[in-house]
């Protein structure tokens, strides 16, 4: 039952959903002209006027303030539509999604009630503070203070962000600052509070929008503080309670970009796909040659699994009572971010020349999907974030493995027990995947499980290998995440074919066949990362690309010799 | 041991010369450097006694009183004055060691030129000119060894037969090229094939001074690039880039920055003195946050050479806190295993707290260094003066200078003629 795909429990459920997207798809065929936003650098007011008119700004708010509320499944669903045009997804991911979710998860009655309606609208749009120029991924290095009052009312906010998305056009902010506090043993620290903030306070100044690669409607520029006072009220959660509150918002809008980019890679195969169709070269259709084949296999494949992870990820999210779906909502951010870039480039190749010229949408798609790399924690950082939380958990199952292990002789006959259990090299159907699967997905299911045991093995070995210094390893730890990663792709893969052939919706055939060359796929890069991580940091090349990366350092660039270079001598 | 006392000097002897001989017919063989040095005095790598008694006579003062003779020409000469100006070279040092050059060629001219075919104890001639290579500073010039290596007669020193191949022939010309080689060799001269053709003139193709001379060459093209901190083959006269050198090669930081500041000696003078200092964004960070009550030291006098050139530096230094080197015990480390607390789940995890960084060493945490002109404490002083600048934070906390310089420092005096340059005796001076 692992595998079993939820669904929305009934078709009403889903008719009603697809009746709210269908005026919004309709408005963004017609009415945004993502070409003239990319020139401009600019989203007109007017167009933010009608989508505010559209309630598309008050997506994920209760009914009560204005909005739509819409559960993760429909954020999801929405957010398919919108990512037509990259700007203006995201000025509401930067608005919505991290911008008032504060609001949402953290706020009081009375500060929801104050902000909320006039956000819904669009009316006033939000903005989320964090980054500053010393403190991108490091959160906790912020430098901003909020210094209390005397009269202990107000707290004077003082400091600069950079990068703000929605920067200049906010009114509310919901800003991370350093306040003193003091904990039960009298102890002074500097600790991370969130504050809402409004333009109206005074003291913040916004520099103008900067000039991007891509997303270019977005406006995104510094802010400055100074002095801004905040009362009291505007606190967010507690005092020094800031970092869990930017983890959680951070956590809580990630796996809407598996659905926006599957959005997008849908229309850019379909557009790529009319090309190719048509276009001939060497007195053949450009779909007939293998090449072209395999590049829109890969373009599909991708995408279903893009759709099936951030639908499940958002599915289970609405049918539990406060799920921590941190993790799998990065997996899905790491895949999608990293697949949408690859099948843009790929969609813009199948064009060629005509790809590459400003008249076709690709290359401004192209630019669009680069940043999903970088913002909402860069792949770097979400690999390690994937990795040590899953870590942890393997972690506290196997401490006294471990314990046992740095002394055998204390306890030999649970030692001898784990080293029969260890001499079985092969993994064994155990978990019964199959049970609540269709059976023509058997093959795939035993590899699921086979692979599981297998990383299950290579995080033992790390653990013992390195104890509690495996989080500085971080060669291992993106394979232990690129793993993690494609066996969770796998397993929506699945689940989704199994529902959908169990149903029979149309096209379920051709599901089968893309679940089936992803596992396969996804298996070979299994198995390269498990090589890498089991026969250790000598064979997998991590010594070489230590050393290499050091030479680099020390001489400030490239090192070796130019291969015309002969000695004087 | 078990031997008698007669028959352990015998023994002793025969070891001797057996090792005399030895090195007579493989004196390059892997010693090279200590060899030279040892046998500079000793001369026991000749094979016949003839040439030691000539070494007793006043064969030594050949070379020099060529030098001297020439050297008097062109103080004396006009148009050899005209000549040895050497207008393209600017500083007044580089302008004398060209001058030297030249007349140490010019000697060896004026030997061929007063000599003939006839050149009687050429090769006392070129052990002479050997000596006085280094007081000269021209050890490092190739034209002056291949000016050497001119002086062998060519042609007659080629084996003609089987016998002459199989016994070195002309041991005593061949010891000495070997000798112009190994000199050469070990001020890291790397010669070139002009070398290779002289010797196969002179000597033939299989013979001692081309063994010698193709594994030099071999050897030091193989690795004149190894040396990670290769100094350029002729080091700078200017103090300052010398001092430059000094400390770029000794920065450890990645992000180290250079600065030299020019600082008068005292209101009056106009002489500008310079302080060379290096000082990385992570020290300064450090010395930001450093308690004004504990002390910065600032201990000197050590010695760094560049080939062969001293550099007096010193460093300004501090205590380190030694609980950054404590590692958890092994009971400690078994009760907290994995029990993460990582990056994403605190603001401060416990992991990445107390990592030190390159500068933090046991001994003490370094925050600068300096090479000033004049190693004295005023210009430490003003040393500290010029960072406060960049750290203000200096003027607040106590420096306190634990000095030992060597010294008057190694004043090299130029003086005409063959004298080496004198060196003070050091005597630690501690201020």
């Amino acid at each position: 039952e692992m595998l079993l795909f939820p669904e929305l429990d009934k078709y009403e459920d889903v008719e009603h959903l697809n009746e709210l997207i269908a005026p919004v798809e309709r408005f963004f065929t017609e009415n945004v002209d993502s070409q003239s936003i990319d020139i401009e650098g600019e989203i007109p007011k007017e167009l933010i006027r009608q989508l505010g008119e559209l309630g598309l700004f008050g997506q994920q708010i209760p009914h009560e303030y204005g909005g739509l509320e819409l559960d993760a499944t429909g954020y999801a669903r929405m957010a398919e539509v919108t990512a037509m045009d990259a700007s203006v997804a995201v000025t509401f991911a930067g608005h919505q999604a991290i911008g008032l979710k504060g609001i949402l998860i953290a706020g009081t009655r009375e500060q929801k009630e104050k902000y909320l309606p006039k956000l819904a609208t669009g009316e006033q749009l939000a903005a989320f503070c964090l980054t500053e120029p010393s403190s991108g991924s490091d959160a906790a290095s912020i430098q901003t203070r909020a210094t209390l009052s005397e009269d202990g009312k107000t707290f004077h906010l003082n400091g600069g962000k950079i990068w703000i998305t929605n920067g200049g056009i906010a009114d509310v902010f919901t800003v991370f600052a350093k306040t003193e506090v003091t904990d039960e043993q009298g102890n002074r620290e500097d600790k991370m509070t969130a504050f809402i903030v409004e333009r109206a306070f005074g003291g913040i100044t916004s520099g103008k929008p900067e000039d991007k690669l891509g997303i270019r409607g977005s406006n995104t520029c510094e802010v400055h503080f100074d002095n801004t006072p905040v009362p009291i009220e505007n606190v967010l959660g507690e005092v020094g309670g800031g970092f869990k509150i930017a983890m959680n918002i951070l956590n809580s809008g990630r796996f809407s970009m598996g659905s926006s980019g599957a959005g997008m890679l849908k229309k850019l195969i379909g557009f790529a796909a009319e090309h190719a169709i048509s276009r001939t070269q060497f007195k053949e259709k450009l779909m007939n040659f293998g090449l072209i084949q395999e590049k829109f296999s890969t373009m599909a494949v991708t995408t279903y699994a893009m759709e099936s992870m951030a639908y499940l990820t958002a599915l289970n999210l609405d049918s539990y009572v406060e799920p921590d779906l941190s993790v799998e909502a990065a997996i899905v951010k790491v895949f999608s971010s990293e697949g949408c870039w690859n099948c843009a480039s790929e969609s813009l190749q199948v064009l060629g020349g005509l790809g590459y010229m400003k008249t076709y949408p690709y290359e401004r798609y192209l630019r669009d999907a680069r940043i999903l790399m970088i913002f909402e924690g860069t792949n770097e950082i979400l690999r390690l974030f994937i990795a040590m939380n899953c870590l942890k958990y393997a972690g506290k199952e196997l401490k006294e493995f471990q314990k046992l292990l740095r002394n055998p002789l204390k306890n030999p006959s649970a030692m001898f027990l784990f080293m029969r259990k260890m001499s079985s090299r092969k993994p064994k159907k155990v978990m019964h995947l199959n049970e609540e699967l269709h059976p023509t997905l058997q093959h795939e299911a035993w590899m699921l499980e086979q692979w599981t045991q297998y990383l299950e093995k290579a995080v033992q070995k790390l653990l013992r290998q390195y104890g509690n210094s495996i989080i500085d390893e971080q060669f291992h730890l993106k394979r232990l995440a690129d793993m993690a990663i494609d066996l969770y792709a796998m397993t929506a893969c699945i689940g989704r074919t199994s529902r959908s052939l169990c149903m029979g919706l149309k096209n379920n055939d051709h599901e089968k066949t893309m679940t089936q060359l992803f596992c396969k796929e996804a298996v070979h890069r299994l198995e390269n990362n498990f090589e890498a991580i089991m026969s250790g940091d000598q064979s997998n090349g991590d010594d070489l690309r230590r050393q290499i990366a050091e030479k680099v350092f020390t001489e400030h660039g490239y090192a070796a010799s130019h291969p015309l270079t002969k000695n004087k001598f | 041991m078990f031997l008698s006392r007669i028959n352990r000097s015998k023994l002793l002897k025969y070891l001797v010369t057996i090792s005399s001989i030895s090195k007579s017919k493989h004196p390059h063989c892997g010693i090279g450097s200590e060899h030279l040095q040892v046998s500079n005095n000793l001369r026991c790598n000749n094979f016949s006694l003839s040439s030691c008694v000539l070494e007793q006579n006043n064969s030594k003062a050949m070379f020099q009183e060529y030098y001297t003779a020439v050297l008097t020409e062109v103080h004396s000469n006009e148009r050899l004055k005209a000549v040895t100006n050497f207008q393209h070279l600017s500083d007044p040092i580089l302008k004398e060691r060209a001058l030297k050059k030249w007349i140490f060629i010019e000697a060896v001219n004026a030997y061929l030129a007063k000599n003939g075919e006839n050149r009687r104890g050429y090769v006392e001639f070129i052990y002479d000119a050997l000596e006085q290579m280094k007081p000269l500073e021209v050890h490092r010039d190739l034209d002056c060894y291949k000016a050497l290596i001119s002086i062998f007669p060519k042609g007659m020193m080629i084996p003609q037969n089987v016998w002459q191949h199989a016994f070195s022939h002309y041991p005593k010309q061949q010891d000495c090229m070997v000798e112009i080689l190994e000199q050469l060799e070990h001020f890291g001269v790397i010669p070139d094939t002009k070398v290779q053709d002289a010797i196969e003139e002179i000597f033939g193709t299989m013979n001692n001074p081309m063994r010698k001379y193709r594994r030099i060459y071999y050897m030091t093209r193989k690795f004149q690039n190894r040396n990670p901190y290769k100094l350029p083959y002729d080091l700078p006269v200017d103090p300052i880039q010398l001092a430059v050198l000094a400390l770029r090669k000794m920065a450890v930081d990645l992000e180290n920055e250079l600065k030299v500041w020019k600082v008068s000696r005292d209101e009056n003078s106009k002489e500008k003195l310079f302080i060379a200092s290096a000082q990385s964004p992570l020290q300064r960070e450090m010395i930001h946050t450093h308690p004004e009550s504990k002390p910065i030291y600032v201990e000197g006098g050590y010695r760094v050479w560049l080939r062969d050139i001293p550099q007096t530096y010193f460093v300004m230094r501090t205590d380190t806190d030694p609980s950054i080197f404590v590692r958890p015990t092994e009971e400690e480390e078994l009760e907290n295993l994995f029990d993460f607390d990582t990056i994403f789940d605190s603001e401060k995890p416990k992991q990445l707290a107390l990592k030190p960084n390159v500068h933090q060493q046991e001994e003490g945490t370094i925050l600068g260094m300096c090479i000033t002109e004049t190693s004295c404490k005023d210009s430490l002083i003003s040393w500290i003066r010029c960072l406060q600048e960049a750290n203000p934070r200096l003027e607040s906390i106590p420096i306190v200078f634990s000095l030992a310089t060597p010294s008057k420092q190694a004043l090299v005096l130029r003086s005409e003629g063959m004298q080496p340059s004198q060196q003070s005796t050091n005597s630690p001076d501690p201020s």
